[in-house]
């Protein structure tokens, strides 16, 4: 009975990990009409610029929590240029094609962005990952120890969720973003600059993909592939929500993190909780059928 | 929009790859230039006074440019059986792109090479080395392999290939070629002509138990990693010489290499009672409830990295039990063990580098790397420790052959070699039939000051 | 009609002719990319059926080669069953599956397929290729290990009769692909193609969605499964990487790169994919004037493709072999049209 409890703490960490990954998503879809595969690479991109940047400046004099900081802000920065650099030379020529096609665009930037972290960043260095708060700052729950690296996911999952939930119904610029993805054709007729709200959906997403795999990062390996290899479940929680609703997004995260971790007190297995996931795709995509992509793809 | 001109088009491309490249390629150089070898060294503390092993690096430092390491393209680099002329050529494969990296096995042997070519090479022929990557996958090593035969190299030393290796050792000596070192996986000590240089993983198993009775282990969880293929008969060995030493251990784990987190793993460690998948005898004991230094000890068979997560998972779950394992000591995984390694033992078939800083063979070793590949030289770990006595192995036979050097020859030579002091193992000795030369492992502990040996040679 | 399968044929025993002696002069190594080229290349054209002919976008294209190999692996190794036997079963079990992952695309298009088969691929990878459960497939971790076999009366293996392997591997490409332009242009052909351009509208002409995709989506499987079921024998044994989810996305970049509706891209697409890496690890390290030591690995092509693709998709959305297509039409045109051209003469 204990392992059900300790398993449920577990399973909620993990939750929380789906769920700020696939908010990422949902926004980039909400926004820009693509389904980006590549979230999860451009978020470990960003991620290791920032690893890069404290790697560097990490010395013994200056404070830990100084050098983090700015390694963070150095990988969010550079996370606003990925957006923008994807937006200009990608996204923007192809705003009137089918999604399928856009779709398939971001498995070309997944497998660019990924070879070229593997380049950059060898494997046979281990990595670090930048803890946010110290590993150390745990206190135990059913045996099993909560970590203040995880109460930060999930407040920040929560937290960003309702933030640009918010956002984009009640401001101004996210209703604009949001005319831009349903049609750019009537938005621009309504005034709306189309160009510029673009870029500040890519490089918005590209942001929320760095924030996540910063904080994501000390508990999956730091490596070239595991963020990328995220995004089948990020893709499950985010269809859990329909593609549509942030905070169901959310919801949706954590029930997929129970989901996967339960079996795995019965069945010792790495590769179960992919089944997992997949069940749940199916399960969601042909009971619920987001209406959201239906309309959209063919 | 974009023009659709074909000039235009094409002129964007270019525009864009050039993009990419000078991006990709910057970064790179930054990185590079941004690399310190000994420096980090000096900084971490752990490694002392190695400044003035370089000196020490076989034959005289800088003229090591005329070393040629490339792979040479076409057909029969080697001529006749590898060996042509003024040169000599040799080959390995590695799992370099993938989850796994083993390019630091491939340098730690080039950089051997090119010591020695700088001094003259062997008998005046220079050594060429020629590589693959085998990607952490079975058939691409054997595409691997196939390319070392096509290469008509001479012999394949310290090839590293936890997935491939086991398979691809019968293909290459079905071709005439002898296969010098390699991890320790079965198929090396069931072939005339493999010549492995270190103990049989296989050992390790019943090691590890006979170890945890020498430190008196009262009741220990495991955790082997499960997916490599060989794994199960360690595994089976270590269970069943723990039942037979009389020691009974409450769970056994199975992880993957490359799973990322192990809090799960730690709780049925501490909780649970799975047994093994693959044959072994199942957990005989059971913590009383409330017992809190129950179980006593972890017994891990993992690779250097995975090792870290678990300790870090430890950690977080504020657990501190001793840890019994094999090759732990990883220069740059050892920076971020930091506070967790309080009672950690580890049993090695070479001499530590840690506390025989004045070996020989350790500061050529460790000198000769960091000054070919100084940017690999953090990475070096036990398995650099067998690719290095590969090459000397290697070395010392094809020397020995004299001057009418070919596979025959090699295989002769190697066969020869009784005795052979790598000065940081037990002395290797051949012969004709399977090789099984080095059955031993020394004990090293470490409680938060760094790695020192606690014995001699224990042979089994 | 027939003039035209006739001449189909014809280009097609060509083609052979002429591929089937070129890997001859080269080694061991180049011979074994030649094969594994073809084996590639059924999976595009597996693609190529499934969404350039019926416009169904599929992520798990490797999956299914991935299964056909290790089952006819298992049938080889546990039964001790004839190699083309055990080929011939383990295409059946790739349609299978194929039917299977076609189920749910009845109900599903686009981006939301697209998923699933991402979902699949995954699966496969790290559950079903990995996991004790399915040991009686993969053979364990180490797989399974495929010495020499005799295939329609050839002596075939991975080591010293790889030329065998790729004549035949050629051979069967050659008559699968000219069957798949004879599909094209049949009567089923037609139907697939309507349920591409509008399903809506094909259901309304009487085309039984359910039954089509279906068929598609098996045969698709199945032609993937066709050169999957010879990787055992061509490479000595087989494993999960080569069927990996990350090589289930190159196919699918590769595809759309070299043109998804037209089946020579196909076979341009394998070579890419099978040589180029392999021509990379071999040429692509050495030291330049010297000193500076350069080293074009994998990754290099995996960025080149990524970048390609992105590329493609914004200029030339037809592929490679589409716009090659595209402008030897034009030219032929242009050429037609001079030679009718009267000839003006200036008194």
């Amino acid at each position: 009975m204990t392992a059900f409890a300790a398993y449920t703490i577990i399973g909620l960490s993990l939750g929380g990990i789906f769920s700020l990954a696939a908010l990422g998503i949902v926004l980039i879809y909400r926004t820009t009409g693509v389904v980006n595969f590549a979230h999860g690479a451009m978020g470990m991109f960003s991620t290791f610029v920032a690893w890069q940047v404290f790697y560097g400046i990490s010395h013994p004099f200056w404070p830990a929590w100084l050098a983090t900081a700015v390694a963070v802000v150095a990988g969010l920065l550079f996370a606003a240029a990925l957006g923008l650099f994807l937006d200009t030379a990608v996204f923007r020529w192809v705003r009137s094609r089918e999604p399928v096609v856009k779709a398939v665009i971001t498995i070309g930037v997944l497998l660019a962005l990924q070879s070229m972290a593997s380049l950059i960043w060898k494997n046979n260095q281990y990595h670090l990952p930048i803890y946010i708060a110290p590993q150390t700052w745990t206190f135990m729950l059913a045996g099993v120890p909560v970590g203040a690296n995880s109460l930060l996911i999930i407040g920040v999952s929560i937290g960003l969720a309702f933030g640009l939930a918010a956002f984009l119904r009640h401001t101004a610029f996210g209703r604009s973003m949001r005319a831009v993805s349903d049609s750019p054709a009537s938005a621009s007729l309504w005034g709306v600059p189309v160009g510029r709200v673009g870029a500040v959906s890519w490089m918005l997403g590209s942001l929320i993909a760095a924030l996540a795999g910063i904080l994501i990062t000390p508990f999956i390996n730091f490596d070239t592939t595991s963020l990328t290899l995220l995004i089948v479940d990020a893709l499950a929680a985010a269809l859990i929500g329909g593609m549509v609703s942030l905070p169901l997004t959310v919801l949706g995260g954590f029930a997929l993190g129970l989901l996967e971790t339960y079996p795995t007190i019965w069945v010792q297995s790495l590769g179960f909780p992919r089944l997992v996931a997949l069940v749940v795709i199916i399960a969601v995509l042909i009971v619920r059928n987001p209406r959201a992509l239906a309309v959209s793809s063919r | 929009m974009v023009s659709r001109g074909l000039r235009e088009r094409v002129a964007v491309s270019l525009l864009g790859a050039a993009v990419v490249v000078a991006a990709v390629l910057g970064v790179m150089t930054v990185r590079a230039l941004g690399q310190p070898g000994s420096a980090l060294v000096a900084q971490q503390g752990q490694v002392a006074g190695l400044q003035g092993g370089s000196a020490q690096a076989a034959g005289t430092p800088g003229a090591a440019a005329g070393a040629t390491t490339a792979g040479r393209p076409g057909g029969s680099a080697g001529g006749s059986q590898g060996v042509g002329g003024g040169s000599i050529t040799i080959g390995g494969f590695f799992d370099i792109t993938g989850p796994i990296d083993s390019s630091v096995e491939r340098d730690t042997v080039r950089s051997y090479m090119q010591a020695i070519n700088a001094s003259g090479g062997i008998n005046g022929r220079q050594v060429t080395y020629v590589w693959c990557d085998s990607k952490y996958d079975a058939s691409a090593a054997h595409a691997c392999a196939q390319y070392l035969i096509a290469q008509n190299v001479l012999a394949v030393v310290g090839l590293t290939a936890p997935l491939g290796e086991n398979n691809e050792i019968r293909t290459l000596t079905d071709a005439g070629i002898p296969v010098i070192g390699g991890l320790g996986t079965p198929a090396e000590y069931a072939d005339p002509m493999s010549f492995p240089v270190s103990t049989s993983f296989t050992r390790y198993g019943t090691a590890l138990a006979d170890e945890a009775k020498a430190l008196g282990v009262h009741h220990p969880a495991v955790v082997v990693l499960a997916d490599v293929p060989w794994v199960h008969p360690v595994e089976a060995n270590l269970l069943n010489r723990l039942a037979a030493d009389g020691i009974g251990y409450t769970d056994v784990e199975e992880v993957s290499a490359t799973q990322p987190n192990y809090t799960a793993t730690v709780f049925n460690l501490q909780h649970a009672h799975h047994g093994p998948s693959g044959g072994g005898a199942g957990p005989n004991y059971t913590c009383s409830p409330g017992a809190t230094s129950c179980p006593d000890y972890v017994i891990a068979a993992l690779d250097p990295f995975s090792y870290h997560r678990l300790f870090d998972a430890m950690e977080a779950a504020n657990w501190y039990p001793g840890v019994l394992g094999t090759g732990l000591d990883k220069f740059n995984v050892q920076r971020s063990y930091d506070g967790e390694l309080r009672n950690a033992h580890s049993l090695v078939p070479f001499l530590s580098p840690y506390d025989h800083q004045g070996n020989a063979t350790v500061r050529q070793y460790l000198g000769t790397v960091d000054h070919f590949y100084p940017g690999q030289f953090q990475a070096l770990d036990i398995y650099t420790q067998h690719a290095w006595t590969a090459a000397m192995v290697f070395a010392a036979a094809a020397k020995n052959a004299g001057p009418s050097l070919n596979r025959q020859s090699l295989i002769q030579a190697l066969d020869g070699l009784q005795g052979f002091q790598t000065g940081w193992s037990v002395p290797l000795s051949y012969g004709p039939g399977d090789h099984d030369p080095n059955r031993c492992f020394t004990f090293t502990a470490d409680s938060g000051g760094g790695w020192h040996t606690t014995s001699g040679w224990v042979c089994s | 009609m027939t003039w035209r399968a006739g001449g189909r044929a014809a280009i097609a025993l060509v083609a052979f002719a002429v591929l089937a002696r070129l890997p001859a002069g080269l080694d061991v190594g180049f011979q074994f990319d030649a094969a594994l080229a073809v084996i590639w290349g059924f999976a595009l054209l597996s693609l190529v059926l499934l969404t350039g002919y019926v416009g169904q976008i599929s992520l798990c294209q490797a999956t299914f080669s991935g299964v056909a190999g290790y089952a006819a692996g298992m049938l080889v190794s546990t039964f001790h069953m004839d190699y083309l036997a055990a080929v011939g079963l383990a295409m059946l079990a790739s349609f299978a599956l194929g039917v299977a992952v076609g189920l749910p695309a009845l109900r599903l298009r686009g981006i939301t397929l697209a998923i699933v088969t991402l979902g699949i691929a995954l699966v496969f990878d790290k559950y079903v290729f990995q996991d004790h459960a399915f040991e009686w497939l993969t053979g364990g971790s180490g797989g399974w290990r495929v010495g020499s076999a005799s295939v329609f009366g050839v002596q075939v293996d991975s080591s010293k009769h790889l030329m065998a392997a790729y004549t035949i591997l050629l051979a069967l490409f050659c008559l699968v692909a000219l069957l798949m332009v004879n599909l094209h242009e049949s009567g089923a052909g037609r139907r697939f193609r309507a349920i591409r351009d509008s399903e809506v509208a094909a259901a309304t002409m009487g085309v039984d969605l359910t039954r089509y995709k279906l068929l598609a989506f098996g045969l698709s499987a199945g032609v993937a499964g066709l050169g999957g079921a010879f990787y055992p024998l061509v490479a000595g044994s087989v494993s999960p990487q080569p069927f990996w989810l990350f090589t289930s996305l190159q196919l699918a970049a590769i595809a759309v790169l070299m043109g998804v509706r037209y089946v020579p891209a196909a076979a341009l697409g394998g070579v890419f994919m099978a040589f180029v890496p392999d021509v990379l690890t071999r040429f692509g390290h050495g030291t330049l004037f010297g000193r500076i030591q350069y080293d074009i690995s994998y990754d290099w092509f995996q960025v080149a493709v990524g970048v390609l693709l992105i590329a493609q998709l914004i200029l030339l959305p037809d592929g490679v072999w589409g716009d090659v297509r595209t402008r030897a039409a034009r030219l032929r045109a242009s050429i037609r049209k001079q030679s009718r051209a009267p000839q003006v003469k200036v008194a």
